[in-house]
């Protein structure tokens, strides 16, 4: 059961974050997100802002090598941390309406580099923990 | 639509010079005024050859040969007067002063002519962005028709139209501040006033040599139009005079210009004595109005019904100079005359009372601290991405007199000193919970600017427009019908709060193009048809029942009953019985109107235009039936015109979006939900339109954004949840590698 909610807390954070990047690309190129484009982006956030959190407690123990893990994966896994965490507080301090609008090209700033730093940190996550599936898999079946 | 600006630069000047003086020259003036008046064209046309090659000579007038005071004293202005001709005007004279001849001596008068206020005509120009046109108004014919000289989306041009100069000045001048398109066009002035045509086509024609070619080719194509058809009018410039520069419409200590005699003069066409009837120099008797077309000056008995100036004694001093109460920076006073607006509900105007004045101006600033102009008159009208000509001598000091100059600086040129925010001591604001998202899609004033939104737009009367200042009885909905705020986007892609008008005129349709026709031939030309004495819309609309009506539907005991005491039923029966009885009078009328303008001006299908609507006679005698949309192939003819409102400023309490996102990110929120309906004098009126879908907004996309919003203060808590795991995470993890590296150095220590 819990190996099946961490699968579905990975694919849906690794989908969303797949979103997320796609439609902040045009932030690459000086533009703010608008429209449809930020109406997805908003509610892909949704998806990481839930889940990643869940998928965090759920990995704790491989993370921090009480449970067997990989090197890949414990980067991955820090690495999503920090760099999310960075991400959602800085955007979280965008929707306080106590943050200046200078206060707030720095917080976007921020949530830019962290987000799109967010994209190698899931993908070192996902191989990660598709390497020690396949390892488990293999000692699991192939006993002695 | 094109625009021809035949008054070439530096022309002001000159057909100053020639102007209704010259005409009256033969009679009035002796040899010396002539020889100065013939130096002063002389240098006139110097200073045109000089603007001609450096348009941006004008900018550059602090540098030229006159004198300035150089101190932020007042200058004492004890001065001489002198009239058209340069003769000096004593107590005794009975000729208007001429403000060009008067403070022409010691000011730039040639570089002030280009100024915003004055330049509508010249070649070198700027259109600049949209604003209020010249809404040529005529309630007895149902007209409302936006014009102006400049290139705006929407209004068309008084040349094409057939409408002359003089016409022009006679209808608007009183709003005139003189100059440009109020100067007679220089053989207008001089010729002797024979019959003549008064035309788009004779005033191109006296355009510059340069543009002579296209005028005439303009003129001759403009000989097939029907505007010009009938358009043969007389020349009225040598009797009327020009309506110069007025330098004290705005210069004038506040209380000194009087507003209602110039009016009264220009309605009276008594143009060149307008200036000294407003100082209340003299009185002016006679009206020009009163003398008939093709009236020959050289005749005694017409220098005679001329107007006559007799000069108050006691404004002379002993050397005969006369004070002048002149102020270096106008009044706000002064700028009202011209820049006021009311707003109108449907219980009429609102009291003064009930609205606050620009915050700007309750904090003690006037109009001209930000609309500041240099001797070139290159007023800032202060919008971002103004192109004015003054900026080419520093453009930090116009660029920072914009909202966002001011306010937060001008991020173009940071480093600089004066380009830091808080021009004025403008306070900065922090737009706190703001994303910087909205600055890209809204300008300021769609949040800070105009009358305070509601669910639906409302009236709005002008001062150009309403004639606001004037002594009248007015109810709010005369015409024209103008309606605000709309939300609706300008080219920058952002959204302005904006006034607009539907045009409503008289006009051709001829290979699917409509072209108003000039409303005063309209006038003349359906006067009879019309029958209407002074209101379209009361006396053809909408007509008053009569008593017998008001019987046959409510019977004999109620019909005397006052229409407030009356049931509400009784109101609609009323009120459908009317809408009936002016359906049947417009559609006769309209129709034995448009057949008369046909038959007239020979044209193929003339057509009333109203509230988006175009109506051509029907396949039946007397009836009237509406031109199908796909049919016209210029629809901006007819649609929606519409140009920003700037003020009042509202305070920053006031703005939108303080309230919160769900403020505007709602289904009923006025910037986006509320609504307007084209309204005109005709019968029938728009759909109404949400401001959204004005702003090409897709009605799904603002459905979902919304729905987004209403969860956003959920959303906050399980943001904020999520941030505590993560850092309680991040903490474990630390903890952890903490331990694990001390648990190292326990096994491995370090070696000495």
């Amino acid at each position: 059961m819990i190996k099946l909610a961490t699968q579905i807390c990975l694919f849906v954070v690794v989908v969303c974050t797949i979103i997320l990047a796609a439609t902040a690309l045009p932030a690459l190129l000086g533009d703010h997100l608008a429209g449809k484009t930020l109406i997805l982006h908003m509610m892909a956030s949704g998806g990481v802002v839930t889940l990643l959190p869940v998928l965090a407690i759920l990995l704790l123990g491989q993370a921090l090598g009480i449970q067997g893990s990989n090197a890949l994966l414990q980067v991955g896994f820090w690495t999503t941390i920090v760099t999310s965490l960075l991400s959602i507080a800085s955007v979280f301090g965008c929707m306080m309406p106590i943050t200046s609008t200078s206060t707030m090209h720095t917080l976007v700033l921020i949530h830019g580099y962290t987000g799109f730093a967010m994209v190698p940190a899931v993908t070192l996550l996902l191989f990660g923990m598709i390497r020690w599936r396949r390892m488990h898999s293999i000692r699991s079946t192939t006993p002695g | 639509m094109s625009r021809s600006r035949d008054f070439h630069a530096g022309r002001c000047l000159d057909s100053l010079s020639q102007s209704p003086g010259h005409a009256r020259g033969s009679w009035l003036a002796g040899r010396l005024p002539v020889v100065c008046g013939s130096l002063l064209s002389v240098l006139g046309w110097l200073i045109a050859v000089e603007l001609a090659i450096n348009p941006d000579a004008s900018v550059f007038a602090a540098d030229s040969k006159y004198a300035h005071s150089d101190s932020n004293a007042r200058y004492i202005h004890h001065i001489d007067l002198y009239d058209i001709n340069n003769r000096k005007i004593t107590p005794e004279s009975d000729q208007p002063y001429s403000p060009s001849n008067t403070c022409g001596r010691c000011h730039d008068y040639s570089a002030i002519s280009h100024g915003w206020h004055f330049n509508a005509v010249m070649n070198d120009s700027v259109d600049g962005r949209p604003g209020e046109p010249w809404i040529w108004t005529d309630a007895r014919t149902g007209t409302q028709l936006p014009l102006s000289y400049r290139d705006w989306k929407g209004s068309f041009d008084p040349a094409e139209l057939g409408i002359s100069r003089w016409e022009m000045t006679h209808q608007f001048g009183s709003r005139l501040a003189g100059g440009g398109v109020a100067i007679a066009p220089e053989d207008d002035a001089k010729t002797p006033n024979a019959a003549k045509t008064d035309t788009a086509k004779s005033e191109a024609a006296t355009s510059d040599a340069g543009d002579q070619a296209d005028a005439k080719a303009d003129a001759s194509d403009e000989d097939e139009s029907p505007a010009t058809q009938t358009a043969v009018k007389p020349n009225r410039w040598p009797l009327s005079g020009s309506i110069e520069i007025d330098c004290m419409v705005c210069h004038a200590s506040s209380g000194v210009y009087d507003f209602n005699t110039r009016r009264e003069q220009i309605e009276d066409e008594n143009f060149a004595w307008a200036a000294t009837a407003a100082l209340r120099l003299g009185t002016v008797k006679g009206s020009v109005s009163r003398i008939k077309d093709g009236s020959d000056l050289s005749d005694e008995s017409t220098q005679q019904k001329l107007p006559k100036v007799t000069y108050d004694a006691r404004k002379f001093e002993l050397d005969g100079t006369v004070f002048m109460d002149v102020i270096r920076e106008p009044s706000n006073n002064a700028c009202f005359q011209c820049h006021s607006q009311r707003t109108v509900t449907e219980s009429g105007i609102e009291h003064r009372w009930m609205h606050d004045q620009d915050v700007h101006l309750r904090a003690g600033m006037q109009c001209v601290d930000c609309h500041r102009n240099g001797i070139e008159h290159h007023t800032v009208r202060g919008f971002e991405g103004e192109e004015n000509p003054a900026s080419s001598l520093n453009p930090t000091s116009t660029s920072t007199l914009t909202c966002s100059g001011c306010h937060l600086g001008d991020e173009q040129s940071s480093t600089a000193i004066a380009a830091r925010p808080g021009r004025l001591g403008a306070p900065y604001p922090h737009h706190q919970g703001l994303p910087p998202l909205h600055f890209d899609k809204l300008s300021c004033t769609a949040c800070h600017g105009g009358p305070v939104p509601r669910e639906e737009a409302v009236r709005i009367m002008t001062s150009l427009s309403h004639a606001l200042g004037t002594k009248e009885h007015r109810s709010g909905f005369e015409l024209p019908a103008i309606a605000g705020p709309i939300y609706s986007k300008l080219k920058d892609g952002k959204i302005y709060p904006q006034r607009a008008i539907w045009p409503a005129y008289w006009g051709s349709l001829s290979d699917g193009k409509i072209q108003p026709l000039d409303p005063a031939t309209t006038y003349d030309l359906t006067r009879r048809s019309l029958r209407v004495r002074s209101d379209f819309v009361e006396e053809i609309v909408a007509p008053k029942l009569s008593s017998t009506d008001r019987k046959k539907i409510l019977g004999d005991d109620r019909y005397k009953v006052s229409d407030e005491e009356l049931t509400s039923e009784e109101q609609e029966k009323l009120a459908a019985a009317q809408k009936l009885a002016g359906q049947e009078s417009f559609n006769e009328k309209v129709a034995v109107s448009l057949e008369a303008l046909e038959k007239e001006l020979k044209i193929e299908t003339a057509v009333y235009v109203s509230s988006g609507f175009v109506y051509r006679r029907g396949e039946d005698e007397k009836t009237v039936s509406q031109v199908p949309h796909d049919e016209i192939k210029n629809l901006d003819a007819i649609e929606m015109t519409t140009w920003p409102i700037a003020h009042n400023v509202r305070p920053a309490g006031w703005a939108l979006g303080v309230g919160g996102c769900t403020e505007c990110h709602r289904e009923d929120s006025v910037i986006f939900a509320s609504t307007v309906q084209s309204i005109g004098p005709g019968p029938d009126q728009g759909t109404r339109v949400t401001m959204a879908s004005l702003q090409g907004l897709d009605p799904n996309q603002s459905l979902v954004w919304n729905q987004l919003f209403v969860g956003r203060a959920s959303f906050k808590y399980v943001m904020a949840t999520s941030i505590v795991v993560l850092c309680l995470i991040l903490l474990v993890g630390v903890g952890a590698m903490a331990s694990r590296l001390a648990g190292h150095h326990r096994h491995h220590p370090p070696t000495a």
